[in-house]
């Protein structure tokens, strides 16, 4: 539903459309990624693993929001680690957070990341996050069975 | 890569309990200056809150560099907010906790904390500890609290002070954060500046003395503490009347009666839609909503300065005070 169909603002952009999906598998992480923005999606194409299907499994769910009125700036990637969370900013319009409990990267970009950009360096940042993170639950797993 | 912070739960060696609108906050931070700044929000140990949530803070040694402007989004159960670099906040409503990593200037200020971080922090994580923010004033008469609802612009702010000003208990000009205690629907304030646009000056003459200053929405307005005001300020009420206000061209006041639907929905007007994922959450806010819904409602429409207002709503509740005791 639309603000206009319930009258509330979305202030926060929560329900913003993401009409573009694809799967792809990137540095061993199989993710579904929905977006609004069909530039990602294309950049995503030589990852691509298939269409998404009803009952196949996902090990990591994205949903990337281009975000035009973000404000927009050169800064460099600013992370907070605060396991499960990680929130990688760029300035402060670009801000990505990734769960890694619940195996999801949700977020915005602002108009100045450019689909390149995001694909090839910040989500690469993310996804080795997760990596470290899986790590660390196998390492006390194992600690927790002897 | 440019700066990393690491909020390691170790190093938050400061840990304080806070009350916020009747929820319980357990403060965590790696410095004493955040505690310091919001030691009037401390709980009393035998405090039972409604809720409770957990708020991480790191103080970094950044300094604040250009303007704090806002920049807020959310999806699913996470929220960011930022006011400039420096100063970042990540709401975890599924976890029912804030990470922050903050400037020493931002730890140090009051303001900031008072007037938009704890607001915002319980407008956004509300729904998680069972409180739910509401676009209206909340004042008491006799030990009997009222809401009083209107669109920004309807004069919900200079109708409170004006009311506070003759000898109605204070407790928001703007948002009142609604919670069940007890089986009972209880209105919190959380002190915030009463927030007077430029043309209260003619009802206010006192305002002459204040500037000016660019509210968090940019407006320009007069914000000053309740007390400045000549308010009796409290903290809580359990209210039973839920007024709704409408400016008229002609002087007078009247008051009739409206169905609790008219609160349901303005209720829902104003609160920010939450998504499908935090289903449990809509449906407590939805069981408070209910509660706010049988308040006894009525359009409260006035034209002229305040004070016909307070003269018209002071007669209401004698009249209907009599009726009840009659």
């Amino acid at each position: 539903m639309s603000s206009a169909e319930t009258g509330v603002p979305d202030l926060l952009r929560r329900f913003a459309p993401t009409p573009h999906s694809t799967r792809v598998l990137i540095h061993n992480v199989e993710i579904e990624f929905h977006t609004d923005d069909v530039e990602i999606v294309a950049r995503m194409q030589p990852w691509t693993c298939g269409s998404i299907g009803p009952g196949s499994h996902t090990l990591l769910l994205a949903k990337v929001i281009r975000d035009r009125d973000a404000p927009s700036g050169d800064s460099g990637v600013s992370i907070i680690s605060a396991p499960p969370l990680t929130t990688l900013l760029v300035g402060t319009g670009t801000v990505l957070v990734l769960d890694c409990e619940r195996r999801e990267i949700l977020g915005f970009l602002a108009s100045s990341i450019s689909a390149a950009r995001f694909v090839d360096e910040l989500l690469p940042i993310l996804l080795e996050r997760l990596g470290r993170f899986r790590a660390a639950e196998s390492c006390e797993r194992a600690v927790r069975s002897l | 890569m440019g700066r990393e912070v690491v909020i390691d739960e170790a190093a938050l060696t400061y840990s304080d309990e806070l009350k916020l609108a009747g929820a319980l906050c357990n403060l965590r931070a790696n410095s004493h200056i955040v505690g310091d700044t919001l030691r009037k929000w401390r709980a009393n140990n035998a405090q039972e809150g409604i809720g409770a949530f957990e708020i991480q803070v790191v103080t970094t040694g950044e300094r604040d560099i250009g303007s704090r402007r806002p920049h807020f989004r959310g999806l699913a159960h996470l929220v960011t907010a930022s006011f400039g670099e420096a100063n970042i906040f990540v709401f975890d409503l599924a976890r029912r906790k804030v990470i922050a990593t903050i400037s020493e200037e931002v730890a140090a200020d009051h303001g900031f904390w008072d007037r938009i971080l704890l607001p915002i922090t319980m407008g956004v994580l509300g729904p998680a500890v069972g409180v739910v923010p509401v676009h209206a004033a909340c004042l008491t008469f006799d030990g009997e609290g009222m809401l009083i609802g209107g669109d920004s612009g309807a004069g919900k702010s200079t109708l409170s002070v004006a009311l506070a000003q003759n000898g109605f208990g204070y407790i928001s000009d703007d948002w009142s954060y609604m919670a069940m205690h007890s089986g009972q629907i209880t209105a919190h304030g959380m002190s915030v500046p009463a927030k007077l646009l430029p043309d209260a000056m003619k009802h206010f003459p006192a305002l002459a003395n204040y500037s000016l200053a660019p509210a968090l929405n940019e407006e320009l307005a007069y914000e000053l503490s309740p007390n400045e005001l000549g308010a009796q300020v409290q903290l809580s009420c359990e209210p039973q009347w839920f007024f709704f206000l409408e400016r008229t061209p002609e002087s007078g006041c009247h008051l009739r009666p409206v169905c609790g639907e008219e609160a349901q929905r303005y209720v829902g007007r104003s609160v920010e839609r939450l998504p499908p994922e935090l289903g449990e959450m809509i449906q407590a806010r939805a069981a408070v909503v209910d509660q706010i819904s049988r308040l006894s409602c009525w359009k409260l429409s006035y034209g002229g300065p305040p004070d016909t207002a307070v003269r018209g709503l002071r007669a209401f509740l004698a009249e209907q005070h009599q009726e009840v005791t009659a």
